[in-house]
């Protein structure tokens, strides 16, 4: 039976033909109900059973009354009619616990113990802290998928009517794990809640996920954002896009308690035992920890480790197999991968973390940050984001670099700018030491709580955005005009009155003249977003620098009068 | 688009904390709507489209109600709120030739409350052939010259709240075209937003009565005159008209502009007061740009009885014409919706703007997608300046075969 008193949800009754019915506008259902029902549910939110049972006594039968009451228990309980409670928040961001829906075209990776991907770690643990301040929706066929992380299954009709299941669920944002689907655009241009983009890969492959991520940001509109894990991918789009506004540089986190520093010597000879390598205890040792492929350095690795024979050089990589050609020397070491929760002793085993990647791809390095957590100084090549990512907690050499490279390799690292920095860690024990403080004190800036308290706040900014977006839609006209001075006829483009709707009472002059190009502009934002804008404007304009100053001119002009 | 007029399923309609909702009982379900949606559901049952934007727009913009109806349209997919079929479709309304055309007359939009007498003549005897209302501002009595003449008073507020604009979108159905006996350099530019009926716009070759070339903010008159005229054409449906009322107008346009279309010639009779010596002076003015021979233009002349009579007949047969137009009208047939953006080219390693077709994300040509997108707001006129401004005549050439071409050259099927 239900017990009252009971807040119910926002309730509107109403007869038509005759009949009684009741439209949860939370649920967004419909009920036919009975007069009993609507009477109860007059005062269920202020009256207690008993008082319910006085009021309505005189009218109805006890008994009557007692199964209405368990009728609507019934509804109660499939989330009907009451609110059900609300999970607490464990931080005030808001009001309530944010719904946030994650479709993603890959399966939640529930267990990362031997993933050797950091977009995989950085995946679950991202939506792992998350859960902690939201409830998070991913596509799939499990109701519950971890703590906060529930399944959901679209119908084929949510889907052909993707605005109305959004809007029905209540979700109040969209996360998009990575721009990997041409078939998630979807959800930018039909979604009523903000959309965030988390971007974390870049360049190479021929240029795929660039454009995969021009598409994306073409679609997006003012009130939906990019989140990067480093400034660095900012700033590569800069090269690129007009507006910057919309990338949010929020780094990735780091498990600092997992990944901490132990006693160097003790670690050594668990390893050297664990292996069954002797050398480890007594050698400097030199790690790499990664996918040891090419692009990500390992052939540069291995010249590091013939250049020095006296140092052993530790791979911790799932396979080496992805660089047979190479011949490994006697001093190189492979590690294999352990499981996850082992991967702090093996970093910790290192003197000096060391990756020589030249992919265009390192826009974070969550591996770079898990050897600081450890105290491990790495070296690294100054490219990417590594050098905005370490701090002061360990070295960057001078490496070539080729900003401006899409589709390739971006950089090279050369092995001997490496290797000095790898000596002057070695032989500098003191340097070492101090840089392993500094690496430490480094990794404990960044956590996963940290992100997703923050991409919280970038959701409930982008809400705030989203209500004070305005419209965008004037008349523009295009028509020649003459120029008597120049004798000539030319194009014109005229805003038309933005009073339109008050003719006499005009503030301002009847007619903007616009250079045709910007009424082109102007009169596609009824229809397009201001990104598409800026592919037409850059189209149109064929130089960048006008097109941009136009696109800023567009932009000032709609926020000033939309 | 959703045809005009719908069944709806059974509904229920209420606000609740401002925001409105519709109960489809046949479905069960609950969807909020806007205000725009609201209304449409009050008049879809019994409006054709165009009766229905006539019914909405004093208190829209089209786009907004364009906006609704496809938002509607969305519902009806997935079986919610309107049943797709459509009852027996009633055609519009019949445009007998029978019946007297309804004009509403309008003197000028910056002086609407001028009702100067050298028009009297001309409504008079317009009269004898339509319905002529004479919107009469903050007055509700014809002047004495009009009384007995048949003209109806249209009375409008000058109240804020009550703005001509407002007034104008109210017109719906209640008349068949408007005119406006003085033009304006832009600011009658949106009487074409205004109404969705046939409008014709009247220029006179004479400037005020002033023997010199007057000046508007400093830009001489004759100059504001001939780009208003130039600014209004383009942004005419194929449905209005400008009527100029001098030779030398008519002379000057047919030498600036290829095609004149929309513009029609239709001189003041002969009892009408012309000031001739201003027009001298003002072809003198223009004589170095344009070659015009004020000779010539003064043997143009009108015959001694060619009379206000002869003015409303060619009124009236331009009016017909244009009535006809408006029925047969529709806007370019909507293209695929596409999106704009940018691309990386691994061969060649450039970055440049293409377009995307939404329905299969195919990729099309980026000009092409722009002028699909910008026919749906505006003229085939704007469209054909532009096609000349931002491609080359081979890529104008091939843009034009993918507009609809009943859209492209209405003018060309008479």
């Amino acid at each position: 039976m239900l017990s009252c008193p009971r807040p119910t949800h926002q309730l509107h009754q109403f007869y038509s033909g005759g009949n009684l019915y009741v439209v949860d506008l939370d649920a967004r259902q419909v009920l036919e109900i009975d007069s009993l029902i609507s009477e109860i549910l007059d005062r269920c939110s202020r009256c207690t059973n008993e008082e319910i049972l006085e009021q309505l006594g005189s009218k109805y039968a006890t008994q009557d009354i007692v199964r209405a009451l368990e009728i609507l228990e019934i509804q109660a309980q499939q989330g009907i009619l009451f609110s059900t409670k609300e999970m607490p928040s464990q931080v005030s961001l808001g009001q309530r616990r944010l719904r946030i829906f994650v479709p993603m075209s890959i399966p939640f990776p529930s267990d990362i113990t031997y993933a050797s991907s950091g977009a995989i770690v950085g995946f679950h643990s991202t939506l792992t802290a998350l859960s902690q301040y939201a409830d998070i929706h991913l596509l799939s066929e499990e109701k519950k998928v971890a703590d906060g992380i529930y399944g959901t299954s679209l119908s084929e009709e949510d889907w052909k009517a993707l605005p109305r299941y959004l809007r029905r669920e209540r979700y109040d944002g969209i996360f998009l794990c990575q721009p990997n689907s041409y078939h998630l655009y979807r959800f930018l241009r039909e979604s009523p809640v903000p959309v965030v983009i988390r971007l974390h890969t870049l360049r190479g492959r021929g240029g795929q996920f660039v454009n995969l991520m021009f598409f994306f940001y073409s679609l997006m509109r003012d009130f939906d954002a990019f989140m990067c894990p480093s400034d660095f991918i900012r700033r590569f789009y800069a090269q690129h896009l007009f507006d910057v506004d919309c990338f949010h540089v929020i780094p990735n986190g780091v498990d600092t308690e997992m990944f901490h520093p132990m006693d160097k010597q003790q670690t050594k000879i668990q390893l050297a035992q664990l292996l069954n390598v002797p050398q480890i205890q007594d050698q400097k040792i030199v790690g790499f920890f990664s996918r040891f492929q090419l692009e990500k350095g390992a052939a540069v690795f291995v010249k590091l480790a013939k250049l020095h024979p006296d140092v052993l050089f530790l791979v911790v990589a799932p396979t080496t197999e992805l660089c047979t050609a190479i011949n490994f020397p006697s001093n190189l070491i492979y590690a294999g991968q352990p499981p996850r929760e082992q991967l702090p002793l093996f970093i910790n085993a290192f003197d000096v973390y060391c990756l020589p990647s030249m992919v265009g791809e390192e826009t974070f390095g969550n591996a770079v940050l898990e050897a600081l957590s450890c105290g491990v100084p790495p070296v690294l090549p100054r490219f990417a984001a590594f050098a905005e990512l370490i701090g002061d907690g360990g070295l960057i050499v001078d490496a070539e670099s080729y900003p401006q490279e899409i589709g390739s390799f971006a950089g090279y690292a050369p092995p001997e700018q490496l290797s000095k920095g790898i000596i002057e860690l070695l032989h500098d024990d003191e340097r070492r030491m101090d840089l392993s403080k500094r690496a430490r004190k480094r990794a404990l800036e960044y956590s996963w709580d940290l992100q997703s308290q923050r991409l919280i706040q970038l959701f409930l900014k982008l809400k705030q955005k989203q209500e004070i977006t305005g419209q965008s839609s004037y008349p523009v006209r295009f028509a020649p005009h003459y120029n008597f001075a120049q004798q000539k006829l030319e194009p014109r483009a005229f805003l038309v009155n933005m009073t339109v709707e008050d003719m006499e009472y005009q503030l301002m002059e009847p007619a903007y003249p616009q250079a045709v190009v910007e009424g082109i502009g102007l009169s596609l934002l009824k229809t397009h977003t201001p990104h598409e804008i800026e592919s037409v404007l850059k189209h149109l304009c064929k130089n960048t620098e006008v097109a941009r100053e136009i696109f800023s001119r567009l932009r000032g002009f709609m926020n000033a009068i939309g | 688009m959703l045809s005009l007029p719908v069944k709806l399923h059974h509904q229920h309609r209420f606000q609740h904390d401002g925001q409105r909702y519709v109960v489809d009982l046949e479905a069960g379900e609950v969807v909020p709507i806007d205000p725009v949606m609201n209304d449409i559901l009050d008049c879809c049952e019994t409006l054709t489209f165009h009766g229905l934007v006539r019914q909405l727009r004093p208190k829209y913009l089209k786009q907004t109600i364009f906006e609704g109806l496809r938002k509607l349209e969305e519902l009806a997919t997935i079986g919610l709120i309107i049943s797709q079929t459509s009852p027996n479709v009633p055609s519009e309304p019949e445009q007998s030739h029978q019946r007297r055309l309804r004009v509403f007359v309008l003197h000028s939009i910056s002086e609407p409350d001028l009702y100067p007498q050298d028009s009297y003549a001309f409504l008079q005897a317009l009269a004898q052939h339509a319905e002529i209302s004479y919107a009469l501002f903050d007055a509700t009595e014809l002047p004495t010259e009009l009384q007995g003449t048949g003209i109806e008073v249209a009375s409008i507020q000058t109240d804020p709240d009550h703005s001509l604009a407002r007034h104008l979108n109210s017109l719906t159905d209640a008349y068949d075209a408007l005119l406006l006996l003085k033009a304006e350099y832009l600011r009658d530019l949106q009487l074409f937003e205004c109404v969705d009926f046939p409008v014709i716009i009247r220029v006179s070759g004479n400037m005020e009565g002033t023997t010199t070339v007057g000046r508007i903010r400093g830009i001489p008159r004759v100059e504001t005159t001939i780009n208003g005229i130039l600014a209004k054409q383009a942004a005419m449906r194929p449905y209005n008209a400008i009527v100029l009322e001098s030779f030398w107008l008519g002379e000057l346009f047919s030498k600036l502009l290829s095609q004149a279309e929309g513009l029609h010639l239709i001189p003041l009779p002969a009892e009408a007061q012309v000031n001739i010596r201003e027009e001298e002076s003002i072809c003198a003015y223009l004589s170095g740009l344009f070659n015009i021979d004020w000779m010539f233009i003064r043997s143009q002349g009108v015959s001694d009885n060619y009379g206000w009579d002869h003015v409303a007949e060619q009124y009236i047969q331009l009016l017909e014409r244009l009535v006809e137009r408006r029925a047969l009208y529709s806007p370019n047939a909507a293209s695929l919706p596409s999106g704009f953006c940018q691309g990386y080219d691994p061969t060649n390693g450039k970055i440049w703007s293409q377009a995307v077709m939404f329905l299969d994300l195919l990729k099309g040509d980026m000009t092409t997608a722009i002028i699909q997108a910008l026919s749906r707001n505006h003229t085939p006129r704007e469209i054909a300046l532009l096609l000349e401004n931002i491609c080359t005549s081979e890529q104008a050439a091939q843009i034009r075969g993918t507009l609809s071409s009943d859209y492209l050259y209405p003018s060309l099927k008479e």
